[in-house]
């Protein structure tokens, strides 16, 4: 992939395993993914896709004793992040990088006010006299749109709604002006009326800082409506990536085809289309293409030898060995 | 059941504990065997040492056979534990199910109860029971119950305040299944399992009591205890404390194994694991 | 006749804070074989609902008709005889099965309630797991063996077992990812024609409800703010809160308006704890007028077969003033 400008961040070959009882699972498998200044990016697939641990693992916070990444590198601005000590990877959490998790609820600590919490996310990053940091705490409340900001410094967590928590857990994560928000799953807890605040809210936030973004989701929605450029999870790997606009008119992938016709409304009475079976356990990952159990396309070659990355068009790279159209 | 085998195999101190327990149990069960006569007669002269040929364990001061005691005390104590564990936890699931499943005035009127019972000091208790319906067993049995439910039933109704608002519990009201059915057949198997091993300790803690009891001399006469071997050999303490040192190594090893095997059966019945 | 007809339900749920005013004077009618879809924001009281069709939150006040039988007030034992009528299937597959049973014993369990035979029992749940597609060998299992969409499977044939005439489906595939979404809801399509059950169909995913309900009915606290047949709801929404609710679903194609430039309902759901005098959403609403304080609208017939309560919008025969307002509706959403 060639890029006219540097990429914020680029993860190469990036591997994840997750500690189990019968020894460590290769998840994540050879990720390759970078995100442009002020692009926003979009990993979408179903639950145990790895999307979440990819997402983790290029800003190191995987579960200590649960995942630890087991090769390939993440450059930010050139540096290999994976290889700084852990003082100076928290000193660029937050400034660089911040992440908000899908659920809000537990991301805020019940017994600490929304004040106090807001001034620990400010003074992580800047020492500022008390009076300023009740001033910055005010200006970040405002611009995730809070009601009524004041009242809600000294509240706590318990009396916001699962939508105003989400928009605190923003207000933190961005009070150290990160370049690059990660999002996992941010409205999935949420009511549709107040999704769609929260991610207008995000857009709003991305044009006036000029940060990037990357969302994790499983919502093709989401995709469409945040995202510039997508990356289709399926079983730990990347199976197509392209721009959104392209992904959605043209996809490649069959898995990729399956879901998106899935998104879309089906007339009424009509059975919608299936992909049938289920997604192949991490433990017995077959030898060829992890998706050739659940393609009604499979060839021989699938089954046996894992298709190696073609680019397709501008910037759409897919990993298949069907070499048909869209639609065929 | 072979899973919960294996699990439960594989913490070393909980299978110490359990085969601890067994050679008690063991020993308790053949007590007729190792000393076929009754324990409490005089077979030679008093306070022999232990390790005198014929008493391996001495005599007290009496001149009876510490052995044939100890064994037979084995026998009325490890009882007199378990059947104050059973009253106990009988009483505890009931109220504690009751007051976990039910909302409302019901429930928190059991939950009240169960309050109350905890502020009651159990030895004060016991003791006044005991002097005023008399000292037969079976009264010292259900005193001891009385006194013990309390910790088992607040566990239950934490179990069952979680159990309670699983879908699986309303799947069995919208197929008619009645209150009863639901609390029984539903939630108590899943919920058994951290009360089990907390009663196991509370063996442990009717085995103290009942030896607390027979220590002040208000046990039962009529039956051999640990506690009531330790209660009359306090006098001689200074010039044959083996007499009191004997039976009170059985109730601390006893006492031990039983909280060995708790914690096992914790770690093993803890249902976490299975969700 | 209705299969189930409820008349000016209300439910009251007491808690710690006050009393929860979930189901504020509803009426609602579900013909047999046909689906009626609920959607609404949580807290909105969809849930609650349907629960209290089941019998299993008291209902304050109003009734509620189950193949004409009035069962608002029935006694235990002749509820137990209606239940095997009306079932439900959850949201959260993994809390509806006990871990304690294994599968044959969950879905058996209603069977032996009505007095099966332990041998007609069996040979009734292998016929259900084959029916909703599970492989036979399942009967021994416990749930922690299966998947979300199988344990979905395993509820639904439990829910089916007695031939109920309708079922609550409280967000039945909300939990699911979206390729075994598809596989349920197929499913729940393919019994019901075969079975010629009803459904109450609750859920907060549109494209779902648009896809399986005849008939389709918005709540806002409580109560219902806008219900139409299927051919006119989704072209003619009229009540301000079904269109922002249409309005905030996400689009299915990047080429649609991005969220950042679309119109968004502002605020949350208020508490249910005080109602509002008046029209419950005019806290929200970007049309709201004084009468909208004073007095709660009714659901009247609108132009383009809709039921709608909202002031705002005009009677049937009406239509030229309706235009301005809902002009003026999509302007200052």
């Amino acid at each position: 992939m060639t890029l006219a400008e540097p990429a914020l961040i680029e993860a190469r070959g990036l591997s994840t395993a997750v500690r189990t009882a019968a020894g460590e699972t290769p998840i994540v498998l050879s990720l390759d993914l970078s995100i442009g200044r002020g692009e926003t990016v979009a990993i979408v697939g179903e639950s145990g896709c790895g999307k979440s641990l990819a997402a983790l693992s290029m800003i190191r916070l995987l579960p200590k004793g649960q995942a630890r990444v087991t090769g390939g590198e993440v450059r930010l601005d050139g540096r290999d992040i994976l290889r700084l000590r852990e003082r100076e990877m928290n000193a660029l959490r937050g400034r660089d990088i911040a992440l908000i998790s899908q659920d809000p609820m537990s991301a805020l600590n019940p017994l600490m006010t929304i004040g106090a919490q807001l001034y620990e996310a400010i003074s992580a990053h800047a020492a500022l006299p008390r009076e300023a940091l009740r001033e910055r705490a005010l200006e970040l409340m405002r611009l995730v749109r809070i009601p009524d900001p004041e009242t809600r410094l000294g509240e706590y967590p318990h009396r916001l709604s699962g939508g105003m928590c989400q928009r605190i857990v923003i207000a933190m994560a961005i009070a150290g002006h990160p370049r690059l928000l990660i999002a996992d799953e941010p409205t999935t807890a949420l009511d549709v009326t107040i999704q769609a605040q929260v991610l207008q809210l995000l857009q709003r936030l991305k044009e006036e800082t000029g940060m990037a973004l990357l969302i994790v989701t499983h919502d093709f929605g989401v995709v469409a409506e945040m995202a510039d450029r997508v990356a289709v999870m399926y079983a730990g790997r990347i199976i197509e990536e392209g721009p959104v606009r392209e992904i959605f008119r043209a996809p490649r992938h069959p898995y990729t085809q399956g879901l998106l016709a899935l998104t879309r409304r089906a007339p009424a009475g009509e059975r919608l289309p299936e992909i049938p079976g289920v997604v192949p356990s991490y433990a017995d990952r077959p030898p060829g293409c992890a998706f050739a159990g659940r393609c009604d396309r499979a060839l021989d070659i699938c089954r046996t030898t894992a298709p190696a990355r073609r680019i397709v068009g501008r910037r759409h790279e897919v990993e298949c060995w069907f070499d048909g159209e869209a639609s065929a | 059941m072979i899973d919960f085998l294996r699990r439960f195999s594989q913490n070393r101190l909980a299978l110490a504990g359990l085969i601890l327990l067994g050679l008690v149990l063991l020993v308790a069960l053949l007590a007729p065997v190792i000393s076929p006569e009754d324990p409490l007669r005089i077979v030679g002269p008093a306070l022999s040492a232990p390790f005198t040929p014929g008493f391996p364990l001495g005599t007290d001061a009496l001149g009876r056979d510490m052995l044939a005691m100890l064994v037979h005390g084995a026998r009325t104590t490890l009882l007199i534990g378990v059947a104050a564990a059973c009253t106990a936890i009988l009483i505890g699931v009931t109220v504690g199910a009751i007051a976990g499943y039910y909302g409302g005035v019901v429930g928190a009127s059991f939950t009240r109860l169960i309050e109350l019972f905890q502020t009651i000091p159990g030895l004060i208790f016991l003791l006044a029971v005991v002097s005023f319906v008399g000292p037969q067993l079976i009264f010292v049995v259900l005193a001891i119950g009385l006194i013990s439910w309390e910790s088992i039933a607040r566990l239950t109704r934490g179990e069952f305040l979680t159990w309670r608002k699983r879908d699986f519990v309303l799947a069995g009201r919208t197929i008619g299944m009645g209150d009863l059915q639901i609390i029984f057949g539903e939630i108590l198997p899943n919920a058994i399992g951290p009360v089990l091993a907390v009663s196991t300790l509370s063996i442990a803690g009717a085995i103290l009591a009942e030896s607390g009891l027979s220590f002040l001399g208000l046990g039962d006469p009529s039956v051999t205890t640990w506690g009531r071997l330790i209660g009359e050999g306090r006098g001689l303490i200074r010039t044959a404390w083996y007499v009191c040192a004997i039976p009170g190594v059985a109730i601390v090893l006893t006492v031990f194994a039983l909280s060995l095997v708790s914690d096992g059966l914790n770690d093993v019945l803890n249902p976490r694991r299975l969700r | 006749m209705s299969l189930l007809s409820v008349k000016d339900l209300h439910v009251r749920l007491p808690t710690g804070q006050g009393v929860v005013h979930a189901v504020n004077g509803l009426d609602l009618e579900i013909e047999p074989g046909t689906t009626v879809g609920l959607i609404g924001e949580s807290g909105c009281g969809k849930s609650t609902l349907g629960k209290a069709i089941l019998r299993l939150v008291p209902s304050a006040e109003g009734s509620i008709e189950l193949d004409g039988e009035e069962i608002t007030h029935l006694g235990a034992e002749a509820l137990r005889a209606i239940r095997p009528k009306v079932q439900m299937i959850f949201q959260d597959n993994g809390s509806a099965l006990n871990p304690r049973h294994t599968i044959g014993k969950s879905i058996g369990q209603p069977l032996r309630l009505a007095g099966w035979s332990a041998k007609d029992t069996r040979r009734r749940v292998e016929e259900l797991l084959a029916l909703v597609g599970l492989p036979a060998d399942a009967y021994g299992r416990y749930p922690n063996a299966f998947s979300g969409g199988q344990r979905q499977r395993i509820g639904i044939a439990r829910a089916i077992a007695l031939n109920p005439r309708l079922i609550v489906c409280d967000e039945p595939v909300s939990a699911l990812d979206v390729s075994v979404r598809a596989q349920v809801i197929n499913l729940l399509g393919d019994l019901q024609r075969d079975l010629q059950m009803s459904y109450l169909f609750i859920s907060h995913d549109l494209s779902v409800v648009e896809h399986i309900a005849d008939r389709v009915v918005v709540m806002y606290l409580g109560r219902i703010v806008e219900q139409g047949a299927r051919e006119s709801f989704w072209s003619a929404p009229r009540h301000p809160y079904t269109r922002a609710l249409l309005a905030a679903a996400p689009a299915t194609d990047p080429d649609a308006t991005k969220a950042i430039d679309k119109p968004v309902l502002q605020g949350e759901l208020p508490s249910n704890l005080n109602l509002p005098q008046g029209c419950f959403f005019q806290g929200r609403c970007p049309l709201v007028e004084p009468r909208c304080r004073e007095a709660a609208p009714q659901l009247r017939p609108a132009e383009g077969g809709n039921l709608v309560a909202c002031h705002l919008v005009p009677d049937v025969g009406e239509a030229q003033t309706g235009a301005p307002v809902q002009l003026a509706l999509t302007e200052s959403l």
